[in-house]
């Protein structure tokens, strides 16, 4: 079995730091990174994740050139957060429909970008995300469906699974990353 | 004095946001765009005094509308909104004469941009 790569590991365990601080800033909350696990491939199990029966989350799938991401939030901190990030336009945005998925694609997107932030410094390039994409459904469902999106686009070369915890409302969420060849290879130098 | 704006994002949420922030402090969202050819249309209508631009749309990538916004109108005044703090992109944002501001950011963060851009 392959070994985790360090470097690699090291640099995310950065960039997952950098993505609670922006989380707490946005939701006036405290985050912190719970579990960070790296495999070679793609997945099929995401043993990890709960069973595929479990109770609608709220997902959002970003790329870049060369990877892939997928945020996961629970009911709970997904409400809370949305809640929390939206105080200075609450009551327009709260009249838009699907409240909850456009408000966590907005915040998806600004956590991400620090991951990206990481990766792309290691590698010497520029990252742009692509527009955030919600997607719902358990948190089996959300990981396999957007596996499938950036496996159409990019073949996966090594997959990440973080989990963080908050103790401001006892919740949490999880993200996916998918890593191409080349972007691996770049940040493992 | 109350400043008129473009506001260029794809989000509904932070167009909103960015509304909310701006109106309080007395100046207004003059119009939204969302990719580059709504962005010269409505700028050309509108004229704003001041643009602010998300760097990832769904239709073209933001820095490509800045490049282009900065051609179409070389004294245009631009705010780059993003989460995107990499360093080879400020290095371009501020090559192309933009103001920035990182998000997450504070309705403090936002006036205090669109004031020295």
């Amino acid at each position: 079995m392959n070994q985790a790569p360090q470097t690699l590991l090291k640099l995310l365990q950065n960039g997952a730091a950098k993505c609670a601080g922006r989380l707490g800033k946005l939701s006036f909350s405290t985050w912190e990174l719970d579990t960070l696990s790296l495999l070679p491939g793609s997945r099929e199990s995401f043993a990890e994740l709960a069973p595929a029966a479990g109770e609608d989350h709220f997902g959002t799938f970003l790329s870049a050139p060369g990877a892939g991401f997928v945020v996961i939030f629970p009911p709970k901190s997904g409400f809370l957060i949305a809640n929390r990030f939206t105080l200075a336009g609450a009551d327009p945005v709260d009249a838009l429909a699907e409240r909850e998925s456009k408000v966590l694609a907005e915040v998806s997107a600004i956590i991400v970008n620090a991951i990206a932030e990481v990766l792309a410094a290691a590698g010497s390039q520029a990252l742009i995300l692509s527009a955030p994409q919600s997607l719902r459904g358990s948190q089996k469902e959300i990981a396999r469906l957007a596996q499938e999106k950036h496996a159409a686009q990019s073949k996966i070369s090594w997959t990440a699974y973080a989990r963080f915890k908050t103790p401001t409302f006892s919740s949490h969420f999880e993200l996916l990353i998918f890593l191409d060849a080349k972007l691996f290879g770049l940040a493992q130098k | 004095m109350a400043l008129r704006i473009l506001v260029v994002d794809d989000s509904p949420v932070s167009r909103i946001l960015i509304t909310e922030m701006v109106r309080e402090n007395g100046h207004q969202v003059v119009a939204e765009a969302e990719n580059l050819a709504q962005v010269l249309a409505a700028y050309k209508t509108h004229k704003p005094d001041v643009v602010t631009l998300d760097l990832s749309l769904a239709s073209e990538d933001g820095l490509t509308i800045l490049k282009a916004l900065r051609q179409f109108d070389p004294k245009a005044k631009i705010v780059v909104i993003s989460g995107n703090s990499q360093t080879k992109v400020i290095d371009e944002i501020t090559a192309a004469g933009a103001g920035y501001v990182p998000k997450p950011f504070t309705q403090e963060d936002l006036i205090k941009a669109l004031g020295a851009s």
